[in-house]
């Protein structure tokens, strides 16, 4: 779904923001094209302030734009083109969902029929069936997840806040509302800023990571970039059995293996032309069978948390 | 003919799937100023759900019927010169413990007292305020249904109690004084109003819990009137009712309807009730806004 | 079977709420280690656990600790930590005040109960927040506070449920470190989450837990083995798929070959001869394979496969066995 000459999602220029003497954004510059991205950080590394800038909620130095809008002379029209889905439960006590995306609608500025006629559809696209006639009281965590998406979605939003949204779901629930998000680009045309500390919910999601820490921009960029781990010749193996006998025997090739993450961590001498086949041979010799073969990227929790220390290091130094 | 036949045996067969899905929004926008209006509404029509709203509804007609029923008995017998005049029945419907008062405390206690501490428990800041809603808007939306529910059920029967005695009136003198009656219950109806749906409102804004909220009311109304009504006894002064809303609405009513005091009544002067009142109304409304600003929007 | 495979044992374990039965005459053996235990919502688990530490009392069968009953025992019950999901508050308190406090409950004395607080608080890095108040502290440092108290007192069977919510990436990595490390140390350590794949980081034993009874227990792997149903996928990437298809077309245990960009995936229900035919295919044909995974033999599979076949009517009894891995 193509949209005429897309604005960048958002453009920040030097923001800072005081609270007393707390510097909770210190010079915060970033631009970001239009698609899905990841905003990571500790706590109190001013992730929610950095939405509450963007929702327009907040003074602060510096200037910013958010789908083209500035931020402080537009910030109602920029609202009603953003939709938010908090962390904590959101709803009205007394209302069903349906009366809930009928009001959330109607504040957002859609006219009454229209109203009513978008809510059932994106109840219907959220996976909300029969149940959407019930009040939200009543509700198990996964319905009022996926309630609180609908509100979020329901004006036909082009950016969409995302505030921890698998929180409190079981394993399947996840899944569905993982996979929900991955869709929602490719129908709705939005774009995406998910918060989250479940890293691999981001991995799914997201192609872009903005990471924070202590009110700075510690990297923006792609995700595939973050997790590059900078040696080529590093592979992960992992066998159905056999691990102690494999290593010894790469090691005896001249390969060095380390254990992690409950994988095998194997560098491969820099002369090998065919290291995979080199790892295969080996295993085959062994009787071994091999599961997983793969050339070793970084978690994007390892990433992080590697990008995170250089940042600590690089403020004390 | 045939030529045509052989056109329609031709033709491709033709079918199509339409997309059922989510549709992206090309339509208008209502204008901004008008979103209290949604608020007030959706409020409105939330609390007119609740049963309590009924029962207060329908409590209201017993004072007003009796209230009617003596006050025609009365103004039959001020017409023949047999009694004092009926004007006074209103006065005492809106402030007597046997009228409207209590009535109009318990709406304001229902309707106020989960306005917003309803809100903060369920989370609905983020609802409103991550989308184009000013707090102002908010505000507005969320105080107007308990003031005007509180005016509904104490002016009403008073306004049925005034346009009776206007129209049993003995003679064109009595009439034009029975005409101001009308305009004198709404006067004190929306003092009334005023003074028991912003401070409700205002509390509801302090607390998550609503029924913390009207304990609160509960005691900010209740005991300084009954402490006061006390101590005014014991003392014989009249400054123990100056936390007494109840008593300052007394004397704003008596100083309104031109109803002289009794035998032992002690009362401020009107200023000072006046005075106090609007401080509750006014203070309300600046802790209200303070506190809505506090609100957090994003973080959990 | 071992006595090490014994510190925690029920036997017909049967608990229920009026006409709902949360746990479901469920017998299972935890030994030393790490074990996760999971399962959707309401499937019991929260039960299980609860009878387990001796808050509930099992109305049928028995709960066992380390040989004995745990229900109204006080000395064993001084052996065993528990982190519960829900927040409790002691707001008043400083971290430090409330672990030393609880460490005492736990029977051990005053000066080595503060000394052990400390210890535990600055391994899950508090140690500058401990002396504040917890009225302070952020969700993240309420959870690691409450860790703290459960590990402090050097238990021998410790159960934590749901112990990484409102953690952030850096606390994670730290409470995986000290839960890890108790796991080693050869305590018996029951983690319960919904987040799978933190509980697939620490351990690769798991008891999974549906409507009320045990649905599989064991190695995943080897759990995932047991499940015919759902055919092994392997997908592999390489520098010419359909060469590599052409080569293994003719096995008999590739079930299904499928194509992706720059890559080939294999349906096997036989994996034990598939996963080296692959690599054996590969270099027969003089195709580079650049990487081997299995997208679904991980956690998140076993437990869709396993919960959802559950769910049809006229599933069948107890299939699954836990088998070596």
């Amino acid at each position: 779904m193509t949209r005429p000459a897309d604005p960048p999602l958002f453009e920040f220029n030097d923001i800072h923001k005081r609270y007393g003497r707390f510097h909770a954004l210190r010079g915060i510059t970033l631009n970001a094209p239009m698609g899905s991205i990841g905003l990571l950080g500790p706590n109190g590394a001013g992730k929610s302030t950095l939405l509450k800038v963007m929702l327009g909620l907040l003074s602060f130095e510096g200037s910013a734009q958010v789908l083209g809008f500035d931020v402080n002379a537009d910030a109602r029209k920029l609202r009603a083109r953003v939709g938010y889905m908090p962390e904590r439960d959101c709803y009205l006590s007394g209302m069903n969902a349906v009366e809930l995306c009928i009001y959330a609608a109607e504040l957002s500025g859609l006219p009454h029929p229209e109203a009513v006629q978008r809510s059932h559809a994106v109840l219907e696209f959220c996976g909300l069936g029969d149940k959407r006639y019930q009040k939200i009281d009543g509700y198990s965590t996964g319905q009022k997840q996926r309630v609180k998406l609908a509100q979020a979605l329901v004006h036909d939003p082009k950016l969409l806040l995302l505030d921890e949204p698998t929180n409190g779901l079981d394993p399947d629930g996840r899944d569905e509302m993982l996979a929900l998000i991955q869709s929602l680009p490719a129908r709705t045309g939005c774009a995406i800023l998910l918060s989250s500390h479940l890293l691999h919910d981001v991995e799914r999601v997201c192609s872009r990571a903005i990471l924070l820490h202590q009110g700075e921009v510690v990297y923006s960029g792609t995700i595939e970039d973050l997790r590059k781990e900078g040696q080529a010749d590093l592979y992960e193996v992992r066998v159905k059995s056999g691990d102690e006998q494999l290593k010894k025997a790469l090691e005896a090739r001249g390969c060095r293996v380390d254990e992690a993450d409950g994988m095998l961590s194997v560098l491969v001498p820099a002369s090998t032309a065919k290291p995979t086949e080199l790892i295969f041979t080996v295993a085959a010799a062994e009787g071994l069978q091999v599961r997983h073969l793969s050339p070793k990227r970084l978690t994007l929790e390892s990433a992080f948390v590697r990008a995170v220390n250089d940042a600590r290091e690089g403020g004390a130094a | 003919m045939s030529a045509a036949k052989a056109k329609v045996a031709a033709k491709e067969p033709r079918g199509a799937i339409r997309d059922q899905g989510y549709q992206p929004y090309t339509g208008s926008y209502t204008p901004e100023g008008g979103r209290w209006k949604l608020i007030f509404g959706r409020m409105l029509k939330m609390t007119a759900r609740q049963p309590w709203v009924l029962v207060m509804l329908i409590l209201c007609i017993f004072p007003g019927l009796v209230g009617g029923v003596i006050t025609y008995i009365q103004a039959k017998m001020y017409a023949a010169g047999a009694a004092p005049s009926p004007e006074p029945n209103v006065f005492y419907l809106f402030t007597k413990w046997y009228g409207t008062l209590i009535i109009g405390f318990l709406t304001a206690l229902f309707a106020g007292g989960g306005a917003i501490a309803d809100d903060a428990r369920a989370g609905a800041f983020p609802f409103y305020f991550a989308r184009p809603v000013t707090r102002e808007q908010y505000l507005v939306g969320k105080l107007v249904p308990p003031i005007l529910l509180v005016f509904c059920v104490t002016v009403g029967p008073a306004m049925l109690l005034a346009i009776a005695r206007a129209a049993l009136a003995k003679d064109g003198d009595d009439a034009m004084i029975a005409l101001l009656l009308p305009f004198k219950t709404i006067g004190l109806g929306v003092v009334e109003a005023l003074a028991l749906g912003v401070p409700v409102v205002a509390l509801s804004s302090t607390s998550r819990g609503r029924a913390y909220v009207q304990g609160a009311f509960a005691a900010l109304f209740l005991l300084p009137w009954i402490l006061g009504s006390v101590f005014t006894g014991v003392t014989r002064s009249p400054w123990p009712n100056i936390l007494s809303i109840r008593a300052h609405l007394l004397n704003v009513g008596h100083f309104i309807f031109a109803v002289p005091l009794e035998e032992n009544e002690r009362a401020l002067p009107v200023w000072v009730s006046a005075a106090v009142l609007t401080a509750l109304v006014v203070g309300s409304l600046v802790l209200l806004r303070k506190r809505l600003e506090s609100m957090e929007v994003v973080g959990s | 079977m071992s006595d090490t495979k014994k510190m925690i044992e029920t036997v017909h374990a049967a608990r229920w709420y009026g006409q709902i039965i949360a746990v479901n005459d469920v017998s299972l053996e935890i030994g030393p280690g790490i074990t996760g235990l999971l399962g959707p919502n309401g499937a019991g688990k929260s039960t299980l656990m609860k009878l387990m530490v001796g808050q509930l009392r099992p109305q049928k069968g028995e709960v066992k600790i380390l040989g004995e009953r745990i229900w109204n025992n006080r000395a064993l019950m001084r052996r065993v930590g528990y982190c519960p999901e829900h927040e409790g508050s002691y707001e008043d308190l400083t971290g430090l005040e409330l672990v030393t406090a609880l460490n005492r409950l736990h029977g051990i004395d005053a000066g080595e109960s503060e000394k052990r607080a400390k210890d535990m608080l600055a391994r899950l890095d508090l140690a500058d927040a401990m002396n504040r108040r917890i009225a302070e502290y952020s969700k993240g440092m309420r959870q690691r506070v409450k860790l703290a108290q459960a590990m402090a007192h050097d238990p021998d069977v410790i159960f934590l449920d749901e112990p990484l919510t409102g953690c952030d990436p850096l606390a994670r990595v730290k409470v995986l470190e000290v839960v890890k490390a108790l796991g080693d140390r050869g305590a018996c350590v029951v983690v319960s989450s919904h987040v799978l794949f933190e509980v697939e980081a620490i351990t690769s034993e798991i008891l999974l837990i549906h409507k009320g009874q045990v649905l599989a227990e064991g190695d995943i792997y080897a759990v995932r083995d047991l499940i015919d149903k759902h055919p092994h996928k392997v997908r592999v990437e390489c520098d010419r798929p359909r060469e590599l298809a052409r080569a293994l077309v003719d096995a008999d245990h590739v079930l299904n070959l499928g194509f992706e960009a720059g890559a080939l995936t294999v349906d096997t229900r036989e994996p034990d001869r598939c996963y080296p035919a692959i690599p054996q295919a590969a270099m027969k044909a003089g195709v580079t394979i650049t990487s081997l995974t299995s997208p679904d033999n991980n956690l998140q599979a076993v437990f869709t496969y396993l919960t959802e076949e559950r769910d049809k009517p006229g599933a069948h009894g107890a299939k699954t066995t836990a088998g070596a891995a």
